[in-house]
């Protein structure tokens, strides 16, 4: 295919950046390459969402944290929870849900 | 990638305590003690369990939680595990309103996340793993060291 499309980025976010968000984007990194999906990720604290959204958007915001969901993100972005790669329950669906968010922003 | 792997560090706590906060101020005061954290730790991990909780359910009979401050605080790595007597309450990290009872507490005390996301990855993969809940339930905290150490290096 000759298309050339915009490769998507995606943010992970959690409390500190470390731990949580770190294993998240690992996990997700991993579950994309099976799929043969290159995106560009990147891990931030969730205090840092907003100014780092003003700066560049990204096509996806995965919050490994509850109640901070949307908190200062602009309503285009969309949410997902990144729970299901913390316990790999559920991941099915995930990467469903991730796939055709992809899908509908062209970015897949 | 580099794969690190941490040290396992098993500790127990009186068996009076039920909140997670009391759990936590017990363990920094032992980690402090044994300078595996500097002084500001105990109130920093307080902190971050109650804006950004890490009580994770696993299955209806067991959930865990992975505490962990920010890297400053840590002077030594390690997973440092602690199998409270009774249920301790923590908040889910996916839904910080509920609370659910915690049998199990991992710990991490990481100076380099990126270097032990396979570490993490292991770890988390063993909550789902056969035998798992069965030895959280009626192994003893050298039974689960044992099986910690085995499945995770």
């Amino acid at each position: 295919m000759n298309l050339v499309r915009g490769k998507a980025l995606i943010f992970v976010a959690c409390g500190n950046a470390a731990a949580t968000a770190n294993l998240v984007k690992y996990r997700l990194e991993e579950l994309l390459k099976k799929e043969k999906i290159n995106v560009e990720t990147d891990v931030m604290r969730i205090s840092e969402i907003s100014g780092r959204i003003a700066v560049r958007k990204p096509d996806i915001l995965i919050i490994t944290a509850g109640s901070h969901s949307r908190l200062g993100i602009p309503e285009d972005v969309p949410v997902m929870s990144g729970l299901p790669l913390m316990t790999m329950m559920g991941t099915e669906d995930f990467m469903d849900q991730l796939k055709n968010t992809l899908k509908a922003r062209g970015k897949l | 990638m580099r794969s690190k792997v941490l040290d396992i560090l098993t500790l127990t706590t009186p068996s009076n305590l039920d909140k997670n906060e009391d759990l936590l101020s017990c363990v920094s005061r032992k980690l402090l003690e044994a300078n595996y954290v500097n002084d500001e730790y105990e109130k920093a991990i307080l902190k971050r369990e109650r804006e950004y909780p890490t009580g994770l359910e696993i299955t209806k009979e067991l959930s865990v939680a992975i505490p962990h401050a920010d890297p400053e605080y840590v002077k030594k790595e390690a997973l440092v595990v602690i199998k409270p007597e009774k249920f301790i309450k923590f908040r889910k990290m996916d839904d910080p309103d509920v609370e659910i009872p915690v049998s199990i507490i991992f710990l991490l005390l990481i100076r380099d996340p990126d270097g032990y996301v396979k570490f993490l990855a292991k770890l988390t993969e063993l909550f789902l793993k056969e035998g798992f809940i069965e030895i959280v339930r009626s192994g003893s905290l050298e039974d689960i060291k044992k099986f910690l150490k085995t499945n995770l290096q």
